[in-house]
């Protein structure tokens, strides 16, 4: 598994780049024009939040239709290794990817309204940390999603372009109906509570772990199909 | 051992291979060989799991091909299936790592034998020495099981004996060595066994020796033969 992350990091690298880039130069566009807080951290969180659930969603279809275009499925599926060790490689990766990239433009903002006003409307760096931890585990629900589709088209030609489609109706009728059964069972779960003071006025704000952790559990039954279909996949 | 067992690939609109039945014993050398289309390469792929038979059964020392078996069986394809961003001695460490049966020293020789060089990035070097890396990174482990694809396509006419060294120079003798290839003359020395698959299915099977004195002439001679009927 080690020796499988290692090679997808570096397979991945212009795409961290990339990401990184985009996410860095923005805050240090808006850093250089000497914008206020009030102004800076608005904008940046704008523009660095929007590509987050793009990502997300696209990297898994990326990451896989580049092994299949290079013919490196070849040497990747001639490797004695299961395929969970094949999708848990790659989606660790933008887990991964994703989880830093957010950190960074959260706290760079942070930082700077905490150096120039010296607070932050009672944002504490606690509270920032389980703003991050609920982020980055959002965009894990929807990477499943985008992998379980790519590989579910690969295993038959006929299914191609129509497996995206029904993952979604699947998608839409596991949310309406199976959901809401799965609630009951983690309504016992601990909550994330977060505390947020907006200019002057407290706000707080639970966030309903029953629908993150049934979410979650679909996201890693989307896996745990895809890494059992990638090992019936033909080349 | 392989046994293949009324083996059937069906592709939309055709039978890549059609009713295949053959046993191959272990220590030989195979060669596979047919003109473009025949179903080599589906056949390979059958036996080392890339492809699933439509019909009939493949068992390679016993099991179906899987998980399992990728351990036992080395499969070169015939296609570029390289990360060109890697460096060619980052890849041939990275490729062993996954290995029990790697052999240093074998790779060592190979290295030297079809002038690896490893300083370059596998997207550095020519058509030619990316199908030597394949090579490589195949005959470097003690498998049970060798399956090339086209081993010589790409290579130049002079350096094919080299390919030819290389191989013969991987195997103890135990070992079922598969070499398909359209390019006979050259390499038919090495056969033990021969099969000459037509159309999906098996026109000849049987042992080079035999062949030639039952023909009274080459196995290039008797592929001419068969494919220009």
């Amino acid at each position: 598994m080690i020796k499988l992350l290692y090679k997808e990091f570096q397979d991945d690298r212009n795409w961290i780049i990339g990401l990184f880039s985009f996410g860095i130069g923005i805050n240090i566009i808006l850093l250089l024009t000497k914008a206020r807080p009030i102004i800076m951290v608005p904008v940046s969180l704008s523009f660095t939040f929007q590509p987050v659930f793009l990502y997300a969603f696209l990297k898994p279809f990326f990451m896989f239709k580049d092994e299949w275009n290079r013919n490196t499925i070849y040497t990747l599926l001639s490797l004695p290794v299961k395929g969970y060790e094949i999708i848990l490689s790659k989606v660790v990766v933008i887990m991964a990817e994703l989880f830093v990239y957010l950190l960074v433009i959260m706290v760079i903002p942070y930082l700077f309204t905490l150096a120039k006003m010296g607070t932050i409307y009672g944002v504490t760096f606690a509270e920032l940390m389980k703003i991050w931890i609920y982020t980055s585990f959002v965009t894990i629900m929807v990477i499943p999603f985008s992998t379980f589709s790519y590989i579910t088209g690969r295993l038959s030609p006929k299914l191609k372009g129509l497996t995206t489609f029904f993952v979604f109706i699947g998608t839409g009728i596991i949310f309406r109906f199976v959901l809401p059964l799965l609630n009951g069972i983690f309504r016992t779960v601990p909550k994330l509570r977060i505390s947020i003071e907006m200019i002057g006025n407290y706000e707080s704000h639970t966030i309903p772990m029953a629908w993150f952790y049934s979410t979650l559990l679909f996201g890693a039954i989307l896996l745990w199909a895809s890494s059992k279909i990638i090992e019936k996949v033909e080349v | 051992m392989i046994e293949i067992k009324n083996l059937r690939k069906q592709f939309p609109g055709t039978d890549a291979i059609d009713g295949v039945t053959l046993n191959i014993p272990d220590g030989v050398v195979v060669g596979l060989a047919g003109p473009n289309g025949s179903g080599k390469t589906t056949l390979l792929k059958l036996i080392f799991g890339f492809l699933r038979p439509s019909y009939g059964k493949v068992l390679v020392d016993g099991e179906k091909p899987g998980f399992w078996t990728k351990s036992i069986v080395a499969y070169t394809p015939e296609i570029d299936t390289l990360y060109h961003w890697m460096g060619v001695r980052e890849i041939i460490d990275w490729y062993a790592s996954f290995f029990e049966d790697w052999n240093n020293t074998k790779e060592k020789a190979l290295i030297k034998i079809l002038n690896i060089e490893e300083w370059k990035k596998v997207g550095e070097l020519s058509k030619g020495f990316r199908t030597r890396l394949k090579l490589l990174l195949s005959l470097s482990r003690d498998a049970k099981i060798f399956l090339l694809d086209e081993p010589l396509m790409g290579i130049d006419p002079s350096s094919r004996e080299k390919i030819e060294k290389a191989i013969l120079g991987s195997i103890s003798g135990k070992e079922i060595v598969i070499f398909s290839t359209h390019i006979v003359k050259e390499v038919e020395k090495i056969f033990d066994k021969v099969i000459f698959l037509k159309k999906g299915e098996i026109a000849i099977y049987d042992d080079a020796d035999t062949l030639r004195e039952k023909y009274g002439k080459g196995i290039e001679e008797i592929f001419k033969e068969v494919f220009n009927d």
